[in-house]
């Protein structure tokens, strides 16, 4: 258990929190990185889904396009960004993107589309309008399994922008790549365990979202049929670092 | 049914976390002892070397990633020359990303190697060495010894003629072919090999025995050395694999001890220094040459003869920062940057 | 096609040299090739073993769990990571790229296996059992059959993975990675073809093999067409 040991002892050294090439510093570029690319992606992908969701004919192109987008390979991605963006940021938040995208976007569409067609006449009949429905009865339904999107996309982001140490980009991946190029595995660990724990944290706060803003009307509804299908159709697999 | 499992994943990585943060936690119960330790090392290091208002102190310095820990890269830049930089970049081995992020301005000081071609390429000034921090760097094949026992004298002949043809210049201009003019290191190094009369050799009969794996670090100077030689022992018969560009000398170098790769292109004191960091490199080449195998001797890996090339670490920066701060020396950078 | 004011002007190449990938059509196939067997051997291995795992996981509820965290561990480690952490065990081989991959695609496929089998309706199986198939025969016959939709969906996000990882193992020398050969090259010398090459090819590798599987599910379930048709 001595590499246990030599982790403990690696976290504890004050050296690796400070600097360039401290856990601090590492850590927040690699925030950067994901909450730019999260950013983004959100800005892109829930209008988009939210629009196509509602548009009942147009959508199921879309969501074979987001699948294929779903097969684009982030390291390849990263790779063409720096022929034309060169080395550094820019070609990893790009790849970043393509990967956030087409689980928000595939989910937020399914989840606004699988609303009950009668839920959705009984509140036009209420005489609610479009903005209205959207607002109130479309989101707040579709809100879990939106927010489900989000989590999967934020943890294949964060899992993944360690590739950006490939291009010349920090966060942690830096110790991952430093780490092998001293052979110093207890580093490489404590970036993989560093990485983890991001992704621990971003899972333990969507689980927390998820509760508190699920609408109390849909609580005692269960599980059931719509997050079944979608198991089934393998989205919650999307998480691909 | 898979419900409860659910609930018994959330609880694992509710355990896992509590363990990571007990990890990070445990920082201000259990550091008293190392702490005292490391806050030691902290205040030496900067406490020795004068930061002041020195260029350097203005400047960040582009490397690969393990040189902050080498004498010849940061170490050495602090001790030997009194150079503390405001930020080390951890990039490549004198490749790509070091020479993107000096055109980008993203470092000021690069370190590239002396035979690199992009130099002169891009116009970039070579600061002298002027301190001698750099020692002999001669290249040198390093064979895994069970293979030069195994197929002995031929073999050592065989690269013995690589060494005696390959001089400094000429390893540059191999450099500008791949690196500038983007042809092909394995063609390159069978040009540069039939023209110095290496692949026609007496006997080149087939050799039996184990496959002689010709390994390389991961730049491409070491790439094109070992393609050389690869090509060299296939013509002499010899049954050869390749196993380029891995990584780091701490990658590769247990794999030449342990037998995963037979043979790698080196370079004497970096090597020698690699092995023994108390070693005395210096710039005599064949006084450097004897520290190194005796520093080989007992790893099961030995060096045949060295070749007059040179590669050195360089420390390059680019025409506008040469003019503004007027260096054309390493210790230039020392000087007072107002 | 120049391409002003990139860093990769320090020697203005065309974005493609055509006469590049004529010179070196040989390299781009083994690159390729060495690419699909890496793809092929870590999803046929590691759909293997999520098919026992799998197996085992519905005959004994309580392994589920323990299963499904460890091949989860596997799965949040960053793939750069892995490759790297193997290297003092397996050494710089094609053994350590394998395991790496093998590891990244067991809960993808573990998952979409128990998901599928346990999704198909109680009746069916019910009924299966009444017309006398002993539990093997209803494995292999019902359940596993009218599981495919679900398992090849698992197959697919597998295979896409995998072929997404096989360049990063390009980190363990230039003789690993199948299209990362290609990609390394390109990024060490800042030679747009063959990066350019090698990122497109897999980008063309991921998007067809994922088409392939999705033809191949609508040949092997014919039931899920006319299904959603009528639908």
């Amino acid at each position: 258990m001595s590499f246990l040991h030599d982790l403990f002892v690696w976290f504890n050294d004050p050296l690796n929190w400070q600097g360039e090439n401290g856990i601090v510093h590492r850590l927040i570029e690699h925030l950067v990185l994901v909450g730019s690319a999260m950013a983004i992606s959100l800005v892109i992908a829930v209008p988009l889904g939210v629009l196509l969701g509602r548009s009942r004919r147009k959508g199921s192109i879309a969501v074979n396009v987001a699948n294929i987008g779903r097969a684009i390979p982030s390291f390849a991605v990263i790779a063409l960004g720096v022929i034309w963006l060169g080395i550094g940021f820019r070609p990893a938040l790009i790849a970043m993107v393509l990967l956030a995208v087409p689980p928000i976007f595939t989910l937020t569409f399914t989840a606004i589309r699988e609303v009950d067609s009668a839920t959705i006449d009984s509140a036009r009949g209420m005489g609610m309008t479009e903005a209205t429905l959207l607002r109130r009865v479309q989101l707040p339904i579709a809100r879990p399994l939106m927010l489900n999107g989000i989590r999967l996309s934020s943890a294949a982001v964060i899992a993944t922008a360690t590739l950006a140490a490939l291009v010349g980009w920090g966060g942690l991946g830096r110790f991952i790549i430093d780490g092998f190029s001293t052979r110093d595995f207890v580093e490489v660990f404590a970036g993989v365990v560093l990485v983890a724990a991001l992704v621990l944290i971003s899972e333990a706060t969507f689980a927390l979202l998820a509760r508190l803003t699920v609408s109390p009307g849909l609580t005692d509804r269960g599980p059931s049929r719509r997050e079944r299908r979608l198991r089934r159709s393998g989205v919650e697999g999307a998480a691909a670092a | 049914m898979y419900q409860r499992t659910r609930s018994v994943r959330a609880l694992a990585l509710a355990v896992a976390l509590v363990a990571v943060l007990a990890a990070c936690g445990s920082e201000g119960s259990s550091s008293d002892s190392s702490s005292t330790t490391s806050a030691a090392n902290g205040g030496t290091t900067p406490g020795s070397v004068p930061t002041g208002d020195t260029i350097a102190a203005t400047m960040t310095l582009g490397g690969p990633p393990e040189c902050p820990e080498r004498p010849f890269c940061q170490v050495g830049l602090e001790q030997t020359y009194g150079l503390a930089f405001k930020d080390f970049k951890a990039l490549d081995a004198g490749g790509p990303l070091t020479v993107a992020a000096l055109q980008n301005g993203d470092i000021q000081v690069g370190l590239l190697f002396t035979t690199n071609g992009l130099i002169d390429a891009n116009g970039w000034v070579l600061l002298e060495d002027d301190k001698n921090l750099q020692n002999a760097e001669n290249v040198v094949p390093v064979v895994n010894e069970k293979i030069a026992t195994e197929y002995g004298e031929g073999l050592q002949k065989a690269l013995d003629g690589v060494s005696a043809k390959l001089t400094t210049k000429e390893l540059a201009a191999l450099n500008k072919q791949v690196d500038v003019d983007l042809q092909d290191a394995a063609d390159v190094a069978k040009a540069w090999a039939t023209t110095n009369d290496l692949l026609s050799p007496e006997d080149s009969s087939a050799k039996s025995g184990s496959p002689i794996i010709v390994g390389s670090a991961d730049f491409g100077e070491s790439e094109i050395i070992a393609e050389i030689y690869a090509s060299v022992l296939e013509a002499n018969g010899y049954n050869v694999e390749k196993k380029l560009r891995v990584g780091s000398r701490e990658i590769y170098f247990p794999e030449v001890e342990q037998g995963g790769i037979s043979l790698v292109p080196e370079y004497t004191s970096t090597l020698l220094t690699f092995l023994d960091s108390e070693a005395k490199a210096s710039g005599d080449s064949d006084a450097t040459y004897e520290l190194l195998t005796g520093a080989l001797e007992g790893r099961g890996v030995v060096a045949f003869a060295f070749a007059e090339a040179q590669d050195k670490n360089g420390f390059v920066v680019t025409k506008e920062t040469a003019d503004t701060y007027n260096l054309t020396k390493l210790s230039d950078l020392a000087k007072s940057a107002s | 096609m120049v391409l002003p004011g990139s860093i990769l002007a320090q020697v203005d190449q065309p974005l493609i040299r055509w006469p590049w990938i004529g010179d070196h059509l040989a390299l781009i196939g083994a690159a390729l090739l060495q690419h699909l067997m890496l793809t092929f051997i870590a999803v046929g291995i590691g759909f293997a073993l999520s098919m026992v795992m799998a197996v085992i996981a519905i005959r004994f509820h309580v392994s589920y769990a323990p299963i499904n965290a460890v091949t989860g561990v596997m799965y949040a480690i960053p793939s750069l990571a892995l490759f790297i952490l193997l290297t003092p065990i397996t050494g710089l081989t094609t053994l350590t790229a394998e395991i790496a991959l093998i590891s990244y695609t067991l809960q993808i496929l573990f998952r979409s296996i128990v998901a599928g089998i346990d999704g198909v309706p109680a009746p069916v199986v019910e009924s299966a059992r009444g017309m006398g198939f002993t539990p093997s025969k209803r494995f292999l016959r019902i359940e596993l059959p009218l599981a495919l939709p679900v398992i090849i969906s698992g197959l697919r996000i597998a295979t896409v993975t995998t072929v997404g990882l096989v360049p990063i193992a390009g980190l363990l020398g230039r003789d690993q990675g199948g299209l990362g050969q290609l990609i390394f090259d390109g990024l060490n010398r800042f030679f747009n073809t063959p990066l350019l090459l090698g990122a497109v090819l897999t980008v063309a590798l991921a998007v067809t093999l994922d088409l392939t599987l999705v033809g191949l599910q609508r040949v092997l379930t014919p039931w899920t067409r006319r299904g959603a048709a009528a639908a």
